[in-house]
């Protein structure tokens, strides 16, 4: 900063206006020049009047051009914004060179509203006025916005004043999560460099699940020693908020013209319970509404129906009325219709009749037409392997599969990728390949053994969880006839895994169906067989639905197609699409995106978008068509608005590298330094008293 | 308008009406040629009996007055007064200072005023655009009011039998015209002012003490005449007296019509200008309102000292704006002159 004496200018380019005392000067020479002639019958007299006139007028118009220059001057510096530098501040300024950091929050979270107002607003003018006050100080800037990639938005710190002004009136709240850690790292690294005076400030809105990870983990920050750091404490508590922080399609692949559902996941956060409407919109109109109460600090599921009417990529969006935080009020979410999908059946059995790959291919594709919502494709369990296993909707193990170890390896990838297996094990032929299972402490239950119904009774389903997505669509009368069926063997099982749950229960209480998450994907594991010298379930209508609702609720995709903003999304596509090329990623504002890895094997390719800063639908396309549908949302943790207690953030920043200052700030208050005192406006009322004495003559010699 | 009823732009008879009352008289005996109506020094035959002188042998025995040979026993012969007709010589200002009809006066306001005869003040020249597009309002220049009046005066001398003759002061005497009392002879005069329009620039001084000096000494005016003298003044004061005085001194009656314009009496309202003088072309940049004060005060003194210079030297002297109706300065000048003969 450029300092005369002990006067200091902020913006010293707009001593650039200085050039404007040049049109008072045009004007006076243009003036001169633009005097009407007259010719006039003899200037003898005038001659002789202005004989005494001539020097005083000479010396008015001079006196008269100071003026208006110096008036012009006055003002132009006072747009430089001249400062009085206190003895401290001239001596801190001295041949050292200072530098503030500053850190503005730009996280989702930071576009919560209050009282009608934005939070970032105030945030924006806190970090402003942190810059200014260090500019005025003689300190060089620079600006920290923490998204979830934190980078100064200049290179090398400025002293340019106005640069930072322009670039903070550009910036919005992202909707990304912020990275604290990152930025302290980035902060660091600026002020590692400099000599003099380091100072830090924060802005933000302290938001807990950004700062607490932080907090918790306690070690120490990356800043160099003697750094002052500034915290600006949010003027007021944040608002009540709600948010759909997940949503997800059942089944994941729909199929055209059949009813489904999402299920979105509404979260309260705010001290009050709340009756929230749930609108979900398929390609921008209402496709169902529902009200959902939603007690304070819970969460609640809630099941919006719709129905595509044709295959392909489907945009869904479901809404929450507006509230604290924009932002998260709305999901989005892709889904795939597709007419057909591919159930792979392991087993190692003849399709005879009876047999249990028999009825359970029967229950899967009833029609021979080709036109069955599944087509089965049989894989021995030697074969299975990941690329069998690929783009299939669900895997049925048969009681005969002859799995082995590379086999159960295989589906445990499987699952841990977001696939779901039902294992069928009530026959003495499952043996095999339980024991493969177990070993890759894969079953939810340790087996015990068959046991056989004794001569005249049978086993019965006793009690089932109902509630649950995979038996919700069991009504009493479904739920009925299921427990009418009769089981003569079944596998006895320990109780179930901690993860894993009961779904179904024998009359003596022991597991018959169990649930277990593994990874992103679920295995089910039941204690019957379809067989017929098992059981009479496949007689049973009830059979097809269970099967066909557990091969629907554990399909792959049944998470969100997409990711959260700031991360890596990953499309698919056909590999030939790359190897014609003409691919474009286009964004939820409907722009290609240029910035974006490509990358290929022999049955599909993968589009990875490195950073999608915006939330919404990304898509694949080449020609017009769309090859993949993608939605990122908000990172759910951005919607609890709840903040971390300041005083622990100051004690981690204190104790994060020696000789740490940690002062707090109002923020939003944050004034000029107490012993610099600002000129302008002085130098306004000397511009407009110049301005004064100059009209002042002028009518006074013109009376 | 009827060229008949308007022989000149100078000559309008329906502003002469109300001086068809007025005579035009020198307030000094005039010699002339022929009987008029003006007193004379000389003696001859009229109903005015002037003195008595001794007969002489020779003289005509029908004015010796035979009451006073019947009580002296003496010869006496009666005289009479001998009223003459009066020359009247015009001399116009014709320099370059005459030729300022105003700031005002655009080229087209002063193309309406300029003759259809290629004549015209300075400014008749500039643009003949703006002649065509607007009948401008006329307006006079000091020379154009100078002549208004002369041929006023000249036409009422002709209307009364007397004589007159114009003479025009470019750089000395520029042209004169002989006197005579004819009609004719008045549309002489008109034509010899349209022809002594000042040029403006380069139309030079008037040097007036050389134009009355030369028609002194040339004789174009006898001793016993009036010579009326229309000018601005705007010359050596003392040399300009001095012949009138000689002149007067011949027993001739000289007039003064000192013509000004407006913004000589009262500077323009402008605020910052460069004035030009017409006949140097010195230029001076001024301030205005700066020097209006000190302006006024120096006229002023200039106009008073031509008053009482010309008082003092038994001239008539008239200060004539060119803003006044040119006939009622006239008439008052007249009418104060009648009551004084």
């Amino acid at each position: 900063m450029p300092m005369v004496g002990a006067i200091s200018l902020t913006a010293p380019l707009m001593l650039g206006g200085l050039a404007l005392v040049a049109l008072p000067i045009a004007a006076h020479l243009l003036h001169r020049r633009a005097k009407r002639r007259v010719v006039f019958p003899s200037i003898m007299l005038l001659a002789a009047s202005s004989a005494s006139q001539s020097s005083l007028f000479k010396l008015r118009r001079w006196l008269l051009l100071a003026l208006r220059c110096l008036a012009v001057a006055l003002i132009a510096l006072a747009f430089a914004q001249p400062l009085w530098r206190s003895q401290r501040s001239v001596a801190s300024s001295g041949a050292e060179e200072h530098a503030t950091v500053v850190l503005l929050d730009v996280s989702a979270s930071a576009g919560q509203v209050i009282d009608g107002v934005s939070l970032f607003e105030w945030l924006r003018s806190a970090a402003a006025r942190a810059a200014e006050d260090a500019a005025a100080k003689g300190r060089r800037v620079d600006l920290i916005p923490v998204d979830h990639q934190p980078r100064p938005l200049f290179p090398q710190m400025t002293s340019n004043i106005e640069a930072v002004r322009s670039e903070l009136a550009r910036l919005e709240p992202s909707a990304e999560r912020a990275n604290p850690a990152a930025a302290f790292a980035e902060a660091g690294r600026l002020l590692e460099s400099v000599a003099g005076e380091r100072e830090l400030v924060i802005v933000s809105d302290l938001q807990a699940s950004n700062w607490s990870d932080l907090v918790a983990a306690g070690g120490s920050l990356a800043l160099p020693a003697g750094v002052r750091v500034t915290l600006a404490t949010p003027p007021a508590e944040p608002p009540a908020n709600a948010a759909l922080v997940a949503a997800a399609a059942s089944p994941g692949r729909p199929f055209p013209g059949r009813s489904a559902a999402v299920t979105a996941t509404v979260a309260n956060f705010g001290p009050r319970d709340q009756t929230l409407v749930v609108t979900l919109k398929l390609a921008n109109e209402t496709a169902a509404q529902a009200s959902v109460f939603v007690e304070a600090g819970g969460r609640r599921d809630v099941s919006l129906p719709f129905r595509v009417n044709a295959p392909g990529h489907h945009a869904l969006t479901i809404h929450l009325p507006n509230d604290g935080l924009p932002a998260d009020n709305t999901r989005h979410l892709a889904v795939h219709a597709v007419e057909h999908q591919t159930v792979a059946l392991v087993t190692d059995g003849a399709a005879d009749r009876g047999s249990a790959r028999y009825f359970t291919s029967r229950a899967l594709a009833p029609r021979r037409d080709g036109e069955a919502s599944y087509r089965v494709q049989a894989v021995r369990g030697g074969e299975v392997s990941d690329a069998a296993l690929a783009d299939t909707a669900g895997v049925v193990v048969m009681p005969d599969a002859a799995l082995d170890d590379e086999a159960a390896a295989a589906l445990e990838r499987h699952l841990r990728n977001g696939g779901g297996v039902i294992v069928f094990a009530g026959d003495a032929a499952a043996e095999t390949m339980l024991r493969a299972l177990a070993a890759r402490d894969l079953l939810p239950a340790s087996p015990r053994g068959i046991r056989d119904a004794t001569d005249g009774e049978t086993i019965h389903i006793g009690a089932g969880d109902w509630r649950s997505p995979l038996l919700r669509a069991f009504d009493a009368r479904a739920q009925e006839a299921l427990s009418r069926v009769a089981f003569r063997r079944v596998l006895e099982l320990d109780e179930p895994h901690p993860e894993a749950a009961a779904l179904l229960r024998f009359e003596d209480n022991r597991p018959a169906l169990l649930l277990r998450p593994i990874g992103r994907g679920q295995l089910l594991l039941a204690a019957f067989s379809p067989a017929a010298d098992a059981s009479d379930l496949a007689k049973h209508g009830s059979f097809v639905a269970l099967l066909h609702n557990l091969v629907a609720g554990l399909a792959p995709d049944t998470g969100e197609r997409g990711g959260i903003v700031g991360q890596p999304l990953r499309l698919t596509l056909p590999a030939e699409a790359v190897a014609i090329g003409g691919v474009q990623l286009i964004g939820p504002d409907a722009s290609p995106l240029g910035a974006f890895d490509l990358s290929a094997n022999e049955s599909s390719a993968t589009l990875v978008a490195p950073r999608p800063r915006q939330a919404g639908f990304y898509s694949v396309e080449r020609g017009g068509q769309t090859l993949d549908l993608a939605a990122a949302n908000v990172d759910p943790r951005e919607s609890d608005l709840r903040r971390v207690d300041p005083a622990a953030l100051r004690a981690l920043l204190a104790a994060s590298a020696e000789g740490i200052e940690v002062a707090s700030s109002a923020g939003g208050d944050a004034a000029e330094p107490a012993d610099d005192r600002p000129l302008w406006g002085w130098t306004i009322l000397a511009a407009m008293g110049v301005l004064a004495v100059e009209l002042g003559l002028l009518s006074w010699w013109r009376r | 308008m009827d060229a008949a009823l308007h022989p000149s732009r100078y000559l309008r008879i329906e502003d002469l009406r109300r001086l068809r009352h007025v005579q035009f008289s020198s307030r000094k005996p005039v010699e002339g040629f022929y009987l008029g109506r003006h007193r004379s020094p000389q003696r001859g035959y009229s109903v005015e009996f002037n003195d008595y002188r001794e007969y002489t042998p020779g003289d005509d025995v029908n004015n010796l007055d035979w009451k006073v040979f019947g009580r002296s026993d003496r010869l006496y012969l009666k005289l009479f007064e001998h009223e003459s007709d009066m020359t009247v010589t015009l001399l116009v200002d014709g320099s370059a200072s005459m030729a300022y009809a105003g700031m005002s006066a655009t080229a087209g306001e002063e193309a309406s005023s300029g003759g259809g005869d290629g004549g015209g003040s300075w400014l008749d020249r500039v643009s003949l655009v703006r002649r065509k597009r607007k009948p401008a309002r006329r307006v006079l220049s000091k020379y154009d009011h100078a002549c208004t009046m002369a041929a006023a005066i000249a036409f009422l001398t002709i209307k009364q039998q007397d004589r007159a003759a114009f003479a025009l002061a470019r750089e000395g005497l520029a042209a004169f015209v002989e006197p005579a009392g004819s009609m004719a002879h008045l549309h002489k005069l008109l034509r010899a002012m349209e022809q002594g329009l000042p040029p403006g620039e380069g139309a030079g001084r008037a040097d007036l003490a050389d134009a009355v000096d030369a028609l002194v000494r040339r004789r174009r005016v006898r001793g016993r005449s009036v010579l009326i003298l229309f000018s601005d003044l705007l010359e050596d004061r003392d040399a300009i007296l001095k012949q009138l005085a000689a002149f007067r001194a011949c027993g001739g009656d000289a007039i003064l019509f000192h013509v000004m314009h407006p913004d000589e009496l009262h500077l323009p309202a402008l605020d910052d200008a460069v004035f030009i003088d017409s006949e140097t072309r010195g230029r001076l940049a001024l301030h205005v309102p700066d020097v209006r004060e000190a302006y006024e005060r120096k006229l002023r003194a200039f106009l008073d000292g031509w008053s009482t210079d010309c008082r003092r030297a038994g001239i008539d002297y008239n200060l004539v704006s060119t803003d006044a109706p040119y006939s009622r300065s006239l008439e008052r000048y007249l009418l104060t002159r009648a009551a004084m003969t």
